[in-house]
């Protein structure tokens, strides 16, 4: 009785054929996508942060000089989180940062970097997605300055500091180095947070990775390899251990935003792929830039 | 016996100087005590971080000093022992990176201050039977233990 209730109901939904899956039922793609999700730091902002906070269901605060963000929630929840989307919609708010309504998102949502990941990927981390727990909880609104309220002018946002396109290797360099270019670029978004912006909120092209003071008040500092002001000092061993466990060179362990970071997202990489993102940030050039002290 | 004691001069100059210091008194020792309090835990902190990062030396890159890794596991154990009490109230000023958290979320700093002491003395027991998978896996524990108290009670400049 009950294999007859379930056969259409698996003709429809079950695995594909051309999907491998493991022992345990799941596929290849959406272990992929689960740390996919890991390398994109996605769960720092979509997940609040207390001990029994719902996964993925929103509501983390993000400070910014325009206003306190809210992480949304993109639990497969119909009504309140992404469970009413299609793949093309999902593919879209992170190539073109559109909603499915098609609303310009504000780039907290870092589709700056996203932007930049392959197809594949994306249909890997919507893969994921739709195996996530449905939480039923309504976003809550972004509490911003005046003038950021208005979404269309994020539309003059974009033309002065959005070019949406997918990673391209650069064939003159080693593998390992375009997949840390790509795993900083396109997924963890290290950039987002290391860089100046300037004054109209884009990154500072020129001054990429090259440390900023956070909307919060903490620094996030220079990351390019320069001895004095960036990470010259610090070896790939150091560098490594700092992705994996936190720990800095004196024994001192990561906090605030960076601790997240690394527990919720580089901690969970495999040690290929810190030691590509090492090998990224290694061969950067070198930019003397002390952060700013705070207000 | 004591004559000067009589004179009500000085008696009452006497009572002044008294009167004075308990006055005064714990205003200035408590500003002294609390800037002391701050250099002895951030000198505390420092030592911490030191035997971790040569409990990393030896247990993640091999360095040559076996011998002396208890020596440093059993330093960490003891240093937890109770950290809130290197925060008492009043030393939240100055030269601190502590967070005015530490003083608002008192539950959570002590809860997250026994995870940190409870790990350390795993790691240390770890090294003691020489397990070596133990004791990465201790080390990795408490570095998470670090890192989760350094998030929310830490400012990081």
């Amino acid at each position: 009785m009950v294999a007859t209730l379930l056969f259409p109901f698996l003709l429809v939904f079950g695995p594909g054929s051309a999907q491998s899956s493991d022992d345990d039922g799941v596929s290849e793609q959406v272990r992929q996508g689960e740390y996919l999700l890991r390398a994109g730091g996605c769960v720092s902002c979509h997940t609040e942060k207390a001990d029994d906070a719902p996964f993925l269901a929103g509501g983390r605060a993000i400070e910014s000089p325009f206003g306190t963000f809210y992480g949304p929630n993109i639990t497969p929840d119909p009504e309140t989180g992404i469970g009413g989307w299609s793949e093309d919609d999902f593919a879209r708010a992170l190539r073109h940062g559109i909603s499915p309504g098609g609303r310009h998102y504000y780039p907290a949502f870092p589709y700056t970097s996203y932007t930049r990941m392959r197809s594949e990927d994306i249909a890997a981390l919507w893969a994921y997605l739709q195996t996530v727990e449905p939480v039923r909880l309504e976003d809550r609104a972004h509490e911003l300055v005046w003038y950021a309220r208005f979404r269309p002018g994020l539309r003059v946002w974009k033309f002065l500091h959005f070019r949406p396109a997918e990673f391209e290797p650069r064939p003159d360099a080693t593998e390992e180095w375009n997949r840390g270019a790509y795993l900083s670029g396109a997924l963890a978004h290290c950039a987002e947070c290391h860089s100046p912006r300037t004054r109209t909120g884009g990154l500072d092209p020129e001054r990429l990775y090259s440390g900023a003071r956070m909307g919060d008040g903490d620094a996030a500092p220079n990351i390019t390899p320069d001895r004095e002001t960036g990470i010259g000092r610090w070896s790939p061993r150091h560098l490594m251990r700092y992705l994996d466990m936190g720990m800095d060179p004196d024994g001192d362990f990561a906090g605030g935003a960076m601790g997240d970071v690394i527990g919720e997202g580089t901690s969970h990489l495999t040690d290929e792929d810190r030691r590509a993102l090492v090998v990224y940030l290694r061969e950067l050039d070198p930019i003397e830039n002390r952060v700013p002290p705070a207000d | 016996m004591y004559p000067m004691l009589v004179n009500s001069r000085n008696l009452f100059f006497g009572a002044a100087i008294v009167l004075g210091l308990v006055a005064s008194g714990p205003v200035h020792s408590f500003d002294d005590g609390a800037e002391v309090t701050i250099d002895y835990r951030q000198g505390l902190m420092r030592a911490l971080g030191g035997n971790m990062a040569a409990t990393a030396a030896i247990v993640v890159d091999g360095a040559p000093f076996r011998d002396n890794l208890s020596t440093h596991t059993r330093y960490i154990a003891d240093a937890t022992v109770d950290i809130p009490a290197l925060f008492p109230e009043g030393s939240d000023f100055g030269e601190t990176d502590a967070l005015p958290s530490v003083w608002e979320d008192v539950e959570k700093y002590a809860e997250l201050s026994r995870e940190s002491h409870e790990a350390a003395v795993a790691l240390h027991e770890a090294v003691e039977q020489g397990d070596d998978a133990e004791i990465m896996a201790g080390f990795r524990t408490l570095g998470q233990s670090c890192r989760s108290c350094h998030e929310d009670f830490r400012r990081r400049d």
